[in-house]
């Protein structure tokens, strides 16, 4: 890893007006959201956007406006770099969802709501390993794609699972006609809608039925880890050429 | 005359092997974790106190509701939903909160199945469609004829649903 890369892509974030303003304003929503006494999670939600809009700069435009050709003819690690990039905008969110924590703390101990310690706590480490799962797919999804993709390929691959999900449940319970050939067959072998079932859950996953699942986290941290190391592999055998998008 | 375009490129293509190393270790430790699934601290209060209040089944909600002349409340909830679980440990095994409910209410506790099964008993399902329930824990109570008189969605702690079965007498 590379503590320069490391150390830029923070200083980046930090002095970047768009991160200072969304600061700002989730501080606002979750101070205002704590002090009516609104569950912590709540707030959270918005932590999802913010990733993308930050995770999706890791590579892709670095690529398509020549900078990163530039950075390569240096001699820099390929994947050192991609992984210092990913480090880089992971502790820049980890510092955002820190701050949100902070201001749930202080917006209810201002409007002298009670405080769930577990319940934050286990909120915080959530939207923490749900960011770096997605930057580190994000990474990923950039390795082999150029300018914005990697995000259009995260959100069109949630929006299209999801929907072939709910139609592949659907056509499991249909009995007639066509769709009740289809059934039949998912009916059969469950395991097709178990397996889809199972890549959903590992991709995009839903937040733990029990705080601080172990197993959870686990899931996280290995898929987090195998889909920066597929990154890795597929950003270190390709070509860069000078020309730009 | 030497430039710096003259390092080792292949070093530049190295794969890094501490995250190798951290992937197989992760992978190692999720196969092995997974061989001990974690129980909910519902699931081990449920075995030592069950749940304190008395669920009455759909079928025999309203009969029950026109008989007593109480209303009915029917808690939504699903498996894998999170608050419903706090729900459950905070009211429903808690002494006090239970009485009430036994008391003032006939309680019907609705569980969804959807996500695990791909579909809900017909009985779950149109009372989900009737009280357009999509989202978990949601609280119902209504009349004995199914009228609904007061709908509220997410669990926000022991105090607020309190002052929510007050609020209907």
């Amino acid at each position: 890893m590379s503590l320069v890369v490391i150390a830029e892509t923070l200083r980046r974030h930090f002095a970047h007006l768009g991160y200072i303003a969304a600061l700002l304003i989730l501080i606002v929503i979750v101070v205002t959201m704590a002090a009516i006494g609104a569950p912590s999670q709540a707030p959270y939600e918005m932590i999802g956007l913010f990733t993308l809009i930050a995770g999706c700069q890791l590579i892709g435009p670095e690529f398509s406006k020549g900078t990163l050709q530039l950075i390569l003819s240096k001699p820099v690690g390929r994947s050192a770099y991609l992984v210092s990039r990913v480090v880089g905008v992971v502790l820049a969110i980890w510092v955002a969802i820190l701050v949100m924590f902070a201001s749930d703390v202080i917006g209810r101990l201002i409007a002298g709501t009670t405080i769930s310690w577990r319940t934050a706590l286990s909120t915080m480490l959530v939207a923490a390993l749900k960011a770096l799962l997605v930057c580190c797919l994000l990474a990923f999804f950039g390795s082999f794609s150029r300018s914005y993709v990697n995000v259009a390929i995260y959100v069109g691959g949630q929006i299209l699972s999801s929907m072939i999900f709910g139609l592949l449940t659907m056509m499991k319970s249909a009995v007639s006609g066509e769709m009740g050939k289809i059934g039949a067959l998912l009916r059969a072998h469950p395991g097709v809608l178990e397996g889809f079932a199972a890549i959903r859950r590992n991709v995009f996953p839903d937040g733990p039925i029990i705080p601080f699942d172990r197993n959870w986290i686990l899931m996280m941290l290995c898929n987090a880890s195998v889909a920066l190391l597929l990154a890795c592999v597929i950003f270190s055998r390709r070509e860069v050429p000078y020309g730009a998008d | 005359m030497p430039t710096n375009l003259t390092f080792d490129r292949t070093k530049q293509r190295a794969l890094p092997i501490w995250l190798l190393i951290l992937t197989a270790l992760l992978i190692i430790a999720r196969v092995v974790s997974t061989k001990y699934p974690v129980t909910s601290e519902t699931d081990v209060v449920r075995k030592s106190a069950p749940s304190l209040v008395r669920w009455t089944p759909i079928s025999l909600a309203s009969a029950a509701a026109l008989r007593s002349h109480r209303p009915i409340l029917y808690e939504f909830s699903a498996e894998w939903c999170g608050p419903c679980h706090i729900l459950e440990r905070e009211v429903f095994m808690d002494r006090a909160l239970a009485a009430k409910i036994n008391d003032r209410y006939i309680a019907v506790q609705v569980v969804d199945r959807q996500r695990e099964e791909g579909h809900n008993e017909p009985a779950v399902q149109e009372l989900m469609d009737r009280y357009n329930v999509n989202a978990f824990p949601t609280i119902v109570i209504a009349a004995a004829d199914g009228k609904p008189r007061v709908k509220d969605v997410g669990y926000e702690g022991r105090d607020q649903f309190a002052a929510l079965i007050d609020r209907v007498r």
